[in-house]
């Protein structure tokens, strides 16, 4: 029985041991255990994606305000087109008038009857020659605008009327003729639509003749017209002295309407000036940074002209560009070209002119403005060995088109770009990282003939540059065509961004990061263009060395 | 509902679970012959009275580790208790203390019934109990990949994950056994158990390895991910036929094969004693012998057979992604490694227990009141040895209403393994509470620093 309590009591003590001899050990104590853990303490590269950009998805959704994008011949090109204000030379032109010709009445003395003793009185049968001239006196035509030389006149009647006083008879009117001689080249005269040298009227007729044109050269100001009148009294009584005086032979000549000319003949002397509307140009948007030399190769102005004036004009396009952010400007000031005149009025004359890289369009751009802007003057040509002509409904226009091809000159430097807000609310976790290096690797197939480099900038609340880091180059895309610039080919490159543990901790502060590509023309060839299908291709892989840290407990 | 089956989906996938189920007894149990559930380790070994028992009259609990929690943290400077996973932390030396797979696992039983009936040499007993097995295996490499990254020298570096496994079951065993004496020496008896499946769910792969480099990751993705259960947990999938998550829909009760339970077995325990000489016992016994058929009905299987790079998100540049609108997350990118796509070949499949031999000697002093026992215990799945434990009990026996062993397991052979078992008999009312791997060092929150293994045996039962 003692044995049996013994065991009992032995067994129990045994037992208790097992579980009281058990020990607290308080270096387990798990309310110490830090939640620090570092993860991938060699390294760890991680594939984040991959994203083809082509052009297109870039540049294709840009939009002008007062222009364009297209495709031509395979290039992007902006085009902007306008037309410029030339209201005020027509409208000029157009105010001229010729001036009212005041008419005139000659008087021809015929048979003096002032000695007969009766009347009426017979006149003896004879032939009676009479000769006289009549001058129709014209104003000056000629005002500042226009030193009139010739007109070619529209719908210009003249009318003429012959009456006689003193005489009668039953055949007056077949026994007088007159003669009608226009002297010099003055006038044109028609009749019935017939040009004629010299005309005839009978006593008491009267004759509408067109005058279509009028030559005012060297000092001529005048119609003349010499009148030879015969009297052919074939027998006594045909013709009889109605009263005892001189009788006389009255010419009247006057223009039944206004004169109005279809064409003016003479040096014109008219200048102007103006300005097109300012083009906003956008280019490739706000994406652009500052001080960037945005180098088209080959921006071009195409102006085109169509009139009927025969007018030679001397015209100037200064034409500027400007940046509102950086107060920079640019001019072009040598662009003069001469419109050339219609060969005739009825000519409606075209000229084309084309302001390009040999003009030094490219400087215009590399400011990357924001505006364009066109100021322009033309006179007329008054020098001109060349006559001068205005038609009565002068129609003059100019228009612009302003082409800037997407083809980059050699000096391109540009920063294309975003800037993104970040949270990085975590800052205790960027205080932990004391040795880790982030790194980004790319491999980049460029299909996109540029150059490029791809830059991180960290800013903070004020927008100021904590840090700044750069990928090394992406080549430019090879080959390319000579002739087109175009990229023929494709570069592969491999590169990296890196965040060293310096970074890192400033990226605590960190309030947005900028990413820009930085972009420069490949030296391959003087230009290149680039086209919609071109494109980079991108795969974006992760890497950190020296063990990313994380606390756990910290996000309690 | 998407997202929720992705948390499940990946739940399941992260719970640390083992590889081979085992569900566990508690070994310390064996040479107590008065306890009520001796008769389970061995089905000859009845005890003498009759026994019943309502939801507590057996309730086990195992978990098994291949690392303790002393290989998990380390005192560090200043007091601080660091993980292995600490910037301070040699990792190198825990990655080299490291198998070639790391094992977590967990089992529950819970006996919902049982009773045994003495009638003179033969004891007939009834039982049902539930049981779920749960575990998971993670291949060295996958510590590698995420404590030391990849070789910086090189560039591209391989990491085999074929090893990484998980499976969990969850079944009931409705059992009748039969115990008897054939002589003065020989005790045989054997149970014989009808199982009926709940769910089956089991990843593993043929290969499943990275290559991983900056720009790509080449990943070779063999394997599977089957499901045996009810119906109304449904695989997902994307519009390219690749597993998303898990969603249930309980909208729908009926169905093919929804009358019938998704699997069914048998299994059977076979146990021999013998007393060759008064103060000798010899035990055998095989448990567990069984298998589960999981019907065609209720199986899903995801597979994969693919080799392909992984090269990152589309960042599409400048648009919505709808990658974006489905999110990006890590478990998307888990998910896109694996890529697992419906299999509609779905067969039936049988999955097997693991199997125990136990062997058992015990030698008594002092007419039994005390006993020295040594017990051997195999454990057998699909014909492949998964280990080969030794116990040694010396066991505490004055009388009827105490029985108590003190014991050493020389699984892993650490003084950690000390285990302990107690049996009660207060009137008609017992109790028993057993362990076989005592912790003896504990953290202030009594969490045992050194055991990486841990089980638990207790039951209430009425005798008489």
């Amino acid at each position: 029985m003692k044995l049996k309590r013994f065991l009992f009591i032995y067994f129990l003590v045994v037992l208790a041991g097992v579980f009281c001899f058990s020990c607290i050990d308080n270096s387990y104590d798990l309310e110490k255990l830090s939640g620090k853990m570092e993860l991938f303490g060699n390294s760890i590269s991680v594939p984040i994606g991959t994203t083809t950009i082509y052009l297109d998805s870039v540049v294709g959704n840009l939009t002008q305000d007062s222009g364009s994008l297209t495709v031509k011949d395979g290039v992007y090109v902006f085009e902007f087109a306008g037309s410029m204000d030339m209201s005020g030379l027509t409208s000029a032109l157009g105010d001229f008038s010729l001036a009212a010709v005041d008419p005139i009445m000659t008087t021809t003395p015929l048979y003096d009857a002032s000695l007969v003793f009766w009347t009426p009185y017979d006149i003896p049968p004879s032939v009676y020659n009479y000769t006289d001239n009549s001058s129709m006196t014209l104003p000056d035509f000629s005002t500042d605008l226009i030193a009139v030389d010739s007109v070619d006149l529209n719908n210009c009647i003249v009318r003429i009327i012959l009456r006689s006083e003193g005489l009668g008879g039953p055949k007056l009117k077949e026994s007088l003729n007159v003669r009608f001689i226009p002297q010099g080249a003055v006038a044109d005269y028609f009749y019935n639509g017939q040009k004629i040298d010299e005309w005839s009227l009978g006593m008491g007729d009267t004759i509408d003749l067109e005058v279509r044109r009028l030559r005012l050269a060297k000092g001529s100001n005048s119609l003349e017209i010499t009148q030879d009148v015969t009297l052919n009294i074939r027998e006594s009584g045909d013709v009889t002295a109605l009263e005892p005086i001189q009788t006389m032979m009255y010419l009247e000549m006057s223009f039944v309407n206004p004169l109005d000319y279809e064409v003016v003949y003479g040096k014109v002397n008219y200048s102007m000036s103006g300005n097109a509307e300012p083009i906003n140009f956008n280019a490739l948007g706000d994406v652009l940074n500052d001080n960037v030399v945005l180098s088209f190769y080959n921006p071009q102005i195409v102006l085109t002209t169509e009139s009927n004036l025969g007018v030679p004009i001397l015209f100037n396009l200064d034409l500027g560009t400007s940046n509102s952010v950086t107060g920079e400007s640019r001019k072009l000031n040598d662009a003069n070209f001469v419109m050339t005149p219609a060969g005739s009025p009825q000519e409606m004359h075209q000229n084309r002119f084309v302001i390009d890289k040999t003009n030094g369009t490219g400087e215009l751009f590399k400011i990357n403005p924001d505006q364009i802007t066109m100021a322009y003057n033309f006179a007329t040509d008054v020098a001109s060995a060349q006559n001068h002509f205005v038609s009565k409904n002068t129609q003059t226009t100019m228009n612009y088109s302003m082409q800037i091809p997407l083809q980059f000159g050699s000096d391109l430097n540009i920063g294309m770009g975003s800037t993104m807000e970040l949270s990085l609310d975590s800052q205790e976790f960027l205080e932990e990282q004391e040795d880790l290096t982030v790194g980004l690797n790319l491999n980049v197939k460029n299909r996109i003939p540029l150059n490029l480099k791809l830059r991180l900038t960290a800013l903070d609340v004020d927008s100021m540059a904590l840090f700044s880091v750069s990928s090394g180059d992406i080549k430019a895309a090879a080959p390319i065509d000579p002739a087109t610039g175009f990229a023929t080919g494709f570069s592969q490159t491999s590169t990296q961004i890196s965040l060293s543990p310096a970074h890192t901790s400033l990226l605590k502060r960190t309030n947005k990061m900028r990413v820009e590509f930085l972009i420069t023309a490949s030296d391959q060839n003087p230009f290149v263009s680039v086209q919609p299908s071109d494109y980079i291709e991108l795969a974006v892989g992760l890497q950190m060395e020296g063990g990313l840290v994380v606390d756990f407990k910290s996000e309690d | 509902m998407k997202t929720t089956g992705r948390i499940l989906f990946f739940m399941v996938l992260l719970i640390a679970l083992t590889p081979e189920l085992r569900a566990q007894k508690v070994n310390s149990l064996y040479f107590l012959e008065r306890s009520p559930m001796h008769t389970r380790m061995n089905p000859a070994m009845a005890p003498k009275k009759s026994c019943l028992g309502f939801g507590l009259g057996n309730i086990a609990l195992s978990l098994r580790s291949d690392m303790a929690l002393s290989d998990l943290v380390i005192p560090g400077r200043n007091g601080e208790l660091i993980t292995f996973m600490h910037p301070d932390a040699n990792k190198t030396k825990f990655l080299s203390g490291l198998g070639k797979i790391s094992d977590f696992s967990g089992s529950v039983n819970v006996e919902l019934f049982n009773l045994g009936i003495r009638l003179k040499h033969f004891y007939i007993s009834v039982h049902s109990g539930i049981y779920a097995d749960m575990g998971l295996g993670i291949p060295k490499d996958f510590f590698s990949l995420f404590m030391l990254g990849m070789d910086a020298t090189q560039a591209s570096t391989r990491f085999d994950l074929t090893a990484l496994n998980f499976e969990a079951l969850l079944y009931t065993k409705n059992g009748l056994g039969f115990t008897t004496g054939i002589g003065e020496i020989f005790n045989v008896g054997a149970n014989v158990n009808h199982l009926v499946g709940i769910g089956n769910m089991k990843l593993g792969f043929d290969e499943l390895s990275i290559r991983a480099g900056d720009q790509q990751w080449d990943v070779v993705s063999k394997g599977y991910l089957r499901y045996a259960g009810p119906q109304q947990l449904l695989f997902t999938y994307s519009e390219d036929n690749y597993l998303d998550g898990i969603s249930t829909d309980f909208s729908s009760l009926d169905g093919p094969g929804n009358l019938f339970p998704p699997g069914g077995g048998l299994s059977i325990d076979l146990g021999l004693t013998a007393k060759p000489l008064p103060f000798l016992n010899l035990s055998a016994s095989i448990t567990d012998l069984g298998f589960i058929r999981w019907s065609k009905y209720h199986v899903q299987q995801a597979v994969s057979n693919e080799t392909f790079s992984f090269e990152g998100m589309d960042l599409a540049f400048g648009e919505e992604s709808q990658d974006e609108e489905e999110g990006n997350g890590i478990g998307d990118q888990l998910q896109e490694l694996i890529r697992l796509s419906k299999d509609v070949s779905t067969e039936a499949f049988v999955s097997g227990l693991t199997t125990k031999l136990n062997i058992g000697g015990e030698v008594g002093i002092l007419n039994d009141r005390i006993s020295f026992g040594l017990l051997s215990q195999t454990a057998i799945a699909r014909s492949r040895l998964l280990y080969q434990d030794f116990m040694l009990s010396a066991n505490f026996k004055p009388g009827s209403m105490l029985q108590a062993a003190l014991t050493y397991s020389l699984l892993h052979g650490k003084m950690s393994s000390f285990g302990t078992a107690v049996n009660l008999k207060l009137l008609y009312v017992n109790f028993f509470l057993a362990a076989d791997y005592i912790p003896l060092i504990y953290t202030p929150q009594m969490i045992p620093v050194n055991n990486s293994h841990f089980n638990l045996q207790t039951g209430i039962n009425l005798m008489f």
